[in-house]
């Protein structure tokens, strides 16, 4: 590298160091290497931005060290401060800092806490998959804790079981995922009124093939969230599972003010899992309307 | 809408488009990314920028001295920079037609 060049006698000199030397002890925490490399020319650059604007204070302009230190790490692409280091060093205003490590320090004992949870969900799921009642539960759970927490154990013995640990650890979420889903869909069988006018994209109704419904009104402009009702006054709610390609369809769901979910609003916003080119994994899309141009109605 | 995270995304494009426009140093950069109208462009995202994209090896670098204020250290593309900027450039493009076109419904609703 070359070697840094005097700086220029100006005014607004000292403020630019100072200003330099809070974003160089904001990012104490930084290995020297990339600190060095950050902050090469910051004082030279914080001295030009000072230049634009003689007289005024660069806190003012680029508003605290401390912020513009933040910001520069994320943009540089170097990890968000809040380690131990920087709330050991911390020189006041770190207080959010030694709270980050706090939580940080406690969330390890916890992890025995989880395996024991996740214990407890899978024997949920069995019990479910099984028809059997709290009983069973309790068995299973029984045999499972000890399984997942030396399973814990052993991953954590080695930072190359972590993989392991994790995928573990997402089928667990998923699977409690689907209990809770399991629990309140069988709590209380509504009867077929409640459950709205279901067509499954069978033959019923000569909806056969039909995905989604899209209203327009007279003067041919797309409507939204329109409630549609049958001739009992049933909720007509179309629960495509597939399109015509055969890729699952997921319907965003509406709510009404009282948080219920609301099958009848249409167009249904829906997003389509399409199989991705190599057959590994999925691409979620959102489905587009279609193009319509529909007639302009004569007035009644 | 908080343009901000948006700026997050497409700030290395931004950045390497003005470059690629005329080598720049880090405040002229800035300025210039205000002037084209991304007016909230933050001054430490973009020199942590610009020092990304030359670790990375996108940019070359120059000081050039000045009597009237302190020596300024130039940032140019290099083969690898106006790689970079075409590749995202068109992802760029595909990107924001996909937007325009999911928006145009909402507008003829409005």
């Amino acid at each position: 590298m070359t070697t840094p060049p005097p700086p220029a006698p100006t005014a607004t000199v000292p403020d630019a160091e100072a200003y330099a030397a809070r974003v160089r002890a904001a990012l104490a925490d930084l290995p020297p290497a990339a600190r060095e490399d950050l902050l090469a020319d910051l004082g030279d650059h914080l001295a030009e931005v000072a230049g634009e604007d003689p007289g005024r204070p660069l806190a003012d302009l680029l508003g605290p060290p401390e912020d513009y230190a933040a910001e520069l790490r994320s943009s540089a692409g170097l990890a968000p401060a809040g380690g131990a280091a920087a709330a050991a060093r911390g020189p006041g205003g770190l207080r959010g800092h030694r709270w980050v490590t706090a939580t940080r320090e406690f969330l390890p004992e916890l992890v025995p806490g989880w395996w024991v949870l996740r214990a407890a969900l899978l024997a949920g799921l069995l019990t479910a998959v099984l028809g059997g009642g709290v009983l069973l539960w309790l068995l299973l759970t029984a045999v499972l804790v000890p399984l997942s927490v030396t399973f814990g154990r052993w991953v954590r013995a080695d930072r190359g079981r972590r993989p392991l640990g994790i995928i573990a650890d997402v089928v667990a979420v998923l699977v409690a995922v689907g209990v809770l889903g399991l629990a309140s869909g069988g709590s209380g069988s509504s009867p077929v009124v409640q459950e709205g006018v279901v067509v499954p994209g069978s033959g019923r109704y000569g909806l056969e093939g039909v995905t989604n419904l899209f209203p327009y009104s007279p003067d041919g402009r797309p409507l939204t969230d329109v409630l549609l009702y049958d001739q009992d006054g049933n909720p007509v709610e179309l629960r495509p599972d597939w399109d015509a390609g055969g890729n699952p369809i997921t319907r965003v769901p509406r709510y009404d003010t009282g948080g219920r979910v609301v099958g009848n609003a249409y167009p249904q916003e829906q997003t389509v899992d399409v199989d991705s080119a190599g057959g590994d994994g999925t691409t979620v899309r959102r489905v587009p309307p279609p193009v319509v141009r529909p007639p302009a109605l004569q007035p009644r | 809408m908080d343009t901000t995270q948006l700026l997050k995304g497409v700030l290395d494009l931004a950045v390497l488009a003005v470059l690629d426009d005329k080598d720049g140093y880090g405040y002229d950069v800035v300025r210039r990314l205000r002037e084209a109208g991304l007016t909230d462009v933050g001054d430490a995202s973009v020199y942590g920028t610009l020092r990304r994209l030359f670790q990375a090896g996108a940019l070359t670098s120059y000081v050039v001295p000045s009597d009237a204020g302190p020596h300024r250290k130039y940032y140019g593309l290099n083969d690898a920079g106006r790689a970079q900027l075409a590749r995202s450039g068109a992802d760029w493009r595909s990107f924001a037609t996909a937007v325009d076109s999911l928006l145009r419904p909402i507008r003829e609703i409005a």
